[in-house]
C-alpha cells in the first residue's frame, strides 16, 4: 500500500487522536520500510522483530511528537526506526559485533546505494554529493548509516587506526554538507 | 575546517551512528537540554535521511501486529480506555488474519509441491505432512511421492540462522533412532526417501526438522529435540 506523504501525514493526525484503525493503515503502509533498515542495522531477525514492535509502540505513545514541519512522516518513523537500531548494536559486547560483522558485506551481494539514483529529488542530490567524496569516505558514510557499523568495525574493515576512521567521517560529512549547501 | 564546528561533528556522527555507545547516551542527554544542538541534530537527520530509501523494503512476519497490539494492551495506562477495547478486538483480527494466511500458505504450498515436484507421479501414492512448532505456523511442507520414493521439502518463509542448517528427519513407527532424510535447502528441496527403509514405514513415519550445523549433523544424529513435527498424509484419496 503506497501513501504520498500528504496521506501518510493525514493518517498520522488520525494516530494522534487515537484511532486504532490509522495505527492499523500506518502498520501497513510503513513496516516494511522500517523493518528493512532495522534488519540491515541489527540483522539477526528476532532482534529486529523485537524492535520493530517497540518502534510502533513508540510510534503510538509518542505520535504527538511527530511535526509535519520538520520532517516528512517516513523520515520521521524511519528515523525512530534506526536510533533503536542503532542504540542496539552499540549495546552489543565487542565480540558479538565482531562476528556479525563478518557476514555483513557492504553494497556486494544487493544493488548498490548508488543505484538508487533516480528515487526521489533529495536521494540524487545526496549522491551526487557523496559522489565527490573519495570512495573510502563514500562507502564509511554508507556502511555506517545503512549498516550501523562501529568506528571499531570500520576501523578493522579498513585495516586503520580508529582516529584515522574518525578524520575520514569528520571530513566526509563536512564535505557532504558544503557540497549539499552549494 | 570551516563550517564544522565539533558541535556539527558531534550531531553529524550522533546522526551516522557511530559514536559510541557512551558518547551517544550523552549526546542524547545534550539533545534535551540544549536546543541549538538538538537544531544542529535534526538538520543532519533530513540531511541524511533519503538515504534511507536505499534500503529494500522486507516484509516483517504476518504475526507482528498482533504482538504490537498485545503489547500496547498490556500496558494500557497510555491507551485511552475504548480504544483498549477497539486494540483488542483488533489483535483478535489480526491473530486470525495471520492464522488464516499461514494455512492458505500451507494448502498453496501443498499443492504447488505435489505438482511441481512430482507431476507423473500415480495418484494414490502422494503423501503430505505439514510440519509444526505446536500450535504455531506451519513451517514446513514435507510432500511424499512413494511411487518414485522421493521427498520432497518446502521450507515457508524460515530461513535457517546464519552458520546453521535444517536438516530433516524420519522417525519411524519401529522407535528406531531418527533416520535422516537430508538437509533442506532456502527453497523446495527434493530429496532421495531413504532406498533402504521399506514403503510402508516411510509412510507411516514422523518427520522432523532440527537445526544442525551448516551441511547438516556431524555424526547422523540429531542435535537437539525436533524444532517442527508432522506425520504425512495420504493426499490422493
Amino acid at each position: 500500500m503506497m501513501f504520498s506523504a500528504d496521506e501518510l501525514s493525514a493518517v498520522l493526525r488520525r494516530v494522534v487522536a487515537k484511532d486504532p484503525e490509522a495505527f492499523e493503515a500506518l502498520y501497513r503502509a510503513t513496516s516494511a520500510k522500517l523493518y528493512g533498515i532495522i534488519v540491515r542495522i541489527v540483522v539477526n531477525r528476532s532482534v529486529a522483530d523485537d524492535i520493530l514492535q517497540e518502534v510502533y509502540v513508540k510510534v503510538w505513545q509518542h505520535v504527538g511528537d511527530f511535526d509535519a514541519a520538520k520532517a516528512s512522516p517516513i523520515t520521521w518513523l524511519a528515523t525512530i526506526a534506526r536510533n533503536r537500531a542503532i542504540d542496539e548494536v552499540r549495546r552489543r559486547k565487542p565480540d558479538v559485533a565482531q562476528e556479525e560483522i563478518e557476514t555483513i558485506d557492504v553494497a556486494g551481494n544487493d544493488s548498490h546505494p548508488l543505484d538508487a539514483l533516480d528515487r526521489s529529488q533529495d536521494l540524487q542530490a545526496l549522491m551526487g554529493c557523496l559522489k565527490t567524496l573519495d570512495q573510502e569516505k563514500r562507502d564509511i558514510i554508507l556502511l555506517a548509516y545503512c549498516r550501523g557499523l562501529s568506528r571499531e568495525e570500520l576501523a578493522r574493515r579498513y585495516v586503520r587506526p580508529v582516529p584515522t576512521i574518525k578524520t575520514w567521517i569528520h571530513r566526509g560529512l563536512a564535505q557532504l554538507k558544503a557540497c549539499l549547501s552549494s | 575546517m570551516i563550517g564544522f564546528s565539533d558541535d556539527e561533528a558531534l550531531a553529524a556522527e550522533y546522526v551516522l551512528g557511530t559514536l559510541d555507545q557512551a558518547e551517544r547516551a550523552a549526546a542524547e542527554t545534550r539533545r534535551r537540554t540544549d536546543q541549538a544542538f538538538d537544531d544542529l541534530v535534526q538538520q543532519w537527520e533530513l540531511r541524511l535521511a533519503p538515504l534511507a530509501d536505499t534500503t529494500p523494503d522486507l516484509a516483517p512476519p504476518s504475526d507482528l501486529f498482533a504482538s504490537i497490539l498485545t503489547r500496547l494492551n498490556d500496558g494500557q495506562a497510555t491507551v485511552a480506555g475504548d480504544n483498549v477495547i477497539v486494540l483488542r478486538r483488533q489483535i483478535r483480527v489480526w491473530r486470525t488474519v495471520a492464522a488464516i494466511a499461514s494455512a492458505l500458505a500451507a494448502v498453496l504450498a501443498v499443492w504447488v509441491v505435489g505438482r511441481e515436484a512430482f507431476p507423473s507421479s500415480s495418484t494414490n501414492q502422494t503423501y503430505v505432512a505439514v510440519l509444526q512448532q505446536g500450535q504455531g505456523a506451519p513451517t514446513f511442507v514435507v510432500s511424499l511421492d512413494l511411487a518414485h520414493r522421493r521427498l520432497a521439502v518446502m521450507p515457508l518463509g524460515t530461513d535457517a540462522p546464519q552458520n546453521k542448517s535444517y536438516e530433516l528427519w524420519m522417525i519411524g513407527a519401529d522407535h528406531a533412532a531418527p533416520r535422516s532424510v537430508g538437509v533442506i535447502d532456502s527453497k523446495a528441496t527434493i530429496l532421495p526417501a531413504l532406498p533402504d527403509v521399506d514403503r510402508g514405514t516411510i509412510s507411516g513415519a514422523t518427520y522432523a526438522v532440527t537445526l544442525e550445523p551448516h551441511g547438516g549433523s556431524p555424526n547422523g544424529k540429531p542435535s537437539g529435540a525436533p524444532l517442527f513435527v508432522g506425520k504425512l498424509m495420504n493426499t490422493s484419496l
